[in-house]
């Protein structure tokens, strides 16, 4: 379980527990379900939690573990800082399970207005011919979490997000 | 956990600093004051020895930029060194590895 000493009523933890098909093969497996305040310590405490689970629980490997480290904290950076414009009185919802044995599923629901989420997946490398000094300094979170996931999806207003990684 | 000291007899004119651990959100934000305090006008190369460090999310790898651009304007450079396989990755990724002067021996 991902454990919050936290008294907020918006920590909503979840029990990891499976759903298993006829054959006690394993459907879901429940990791996090719930808010988390719109804060940075609370969002490096929740990916250390749920890393640390995997690790210990499904033994995913160190490089899975570094992957899942970073797309969970880009997601939730993004989130928190253009999702809900560093509000601390927003929250971002978090669901992670695994479905069909191996295949981690994180969808995280920010309260912003949304993005463009063309113009975002559209983005490639075009700054490397450029110079130097004309290369920006951030937005290149959404490219690595592209790179290390296997699917991504966005709600229509671009405040959804759910991406799929492979752990096994 | 995030670690960061300049080693540096100075003898080739370079700015050595040594980076260990991770950073991450709540450690970026030391990393690019201390960073861009080093740097300062940017009238020095930089050498970053990487063997130690276990984690850079996009929030360091634009501070690396942001380091870059500084020296850059001088006519300088940041050399970084001995990156591990995860985190190189992350370089070749976003373009950064071919922007960057990324070495394996200092």
């Amino acid at each position: 379980m991902v454990v919050s000493n936290r008294q907020d009523d918006y920590w909503r933890l979840t029990e990891y527990k499976s759903e298993t098909d006829g054959a006690g093969r394993m459907k879901v497996k429940k990791i996090y379900r719930g808010f988390i305040i719109n804060d940075v310590n609370a969002v490096c405490e929740t990916v250390r939690g749920i890393v640390s689970y995997l690790e210990n629980s499904i033994g995913i490997n160190s490089d899975q573990s570094f992957d899942v480290k970073i797309i969970l904290n880009e997601l939730l950076q993004n989130a928190i800082e253009h999702g809900n414009l560093l509000n601390g009185k927003k929250k971002v919802f978090m669901d992670v399970r695994i479905r069909e044995k191996d295949v981690l599923n994180i969808t995280i629901k920010d309260q912003g207005q949304g993005f463009d989420v063309g113009k975002v997946l559209s983005m490639k490398n075009d700054h490397i011919n450029c110079d130097i000094l004309e290369l920006p300094e951030c937005g290149r979170g959404i490219q690595i979490v592209r790179s290390l996931c296997d699917d991504i999806t966005f709600n229509q207003r671009g405040n959804c997000i759910t991406v799929k990684k492979r752990l096994l | 956990m995030f670690e960061m000291k300049v080693d540096n007899p100075c003898e080739n004119g370079k700015v050595r600093i040594v980076l260990s651990g991770e950073i991450d959100i709540s450690t970026a934000s030391e990393f690019k004051t201390r960073l861009y305090e080093l740097i300062g006008d940017g009238t020095k190369d930089i050498e970053l020895i990487c063997d130690r460090l276990s984690y850079i999310d996009s929030t360091g790898l634009g501070i690396l930029v942001g380091a870059l651009k500084r020296v850059k304007n001088h006519q300088n450079n940041v050399y970084i060194y001995r990156l591990r396989d995860n985190i190189r990755k992350l370089f070749r990724i976003t373009g950064l590895d071919k922007v960057f002067i990324l070495e394996e021996a200092v």
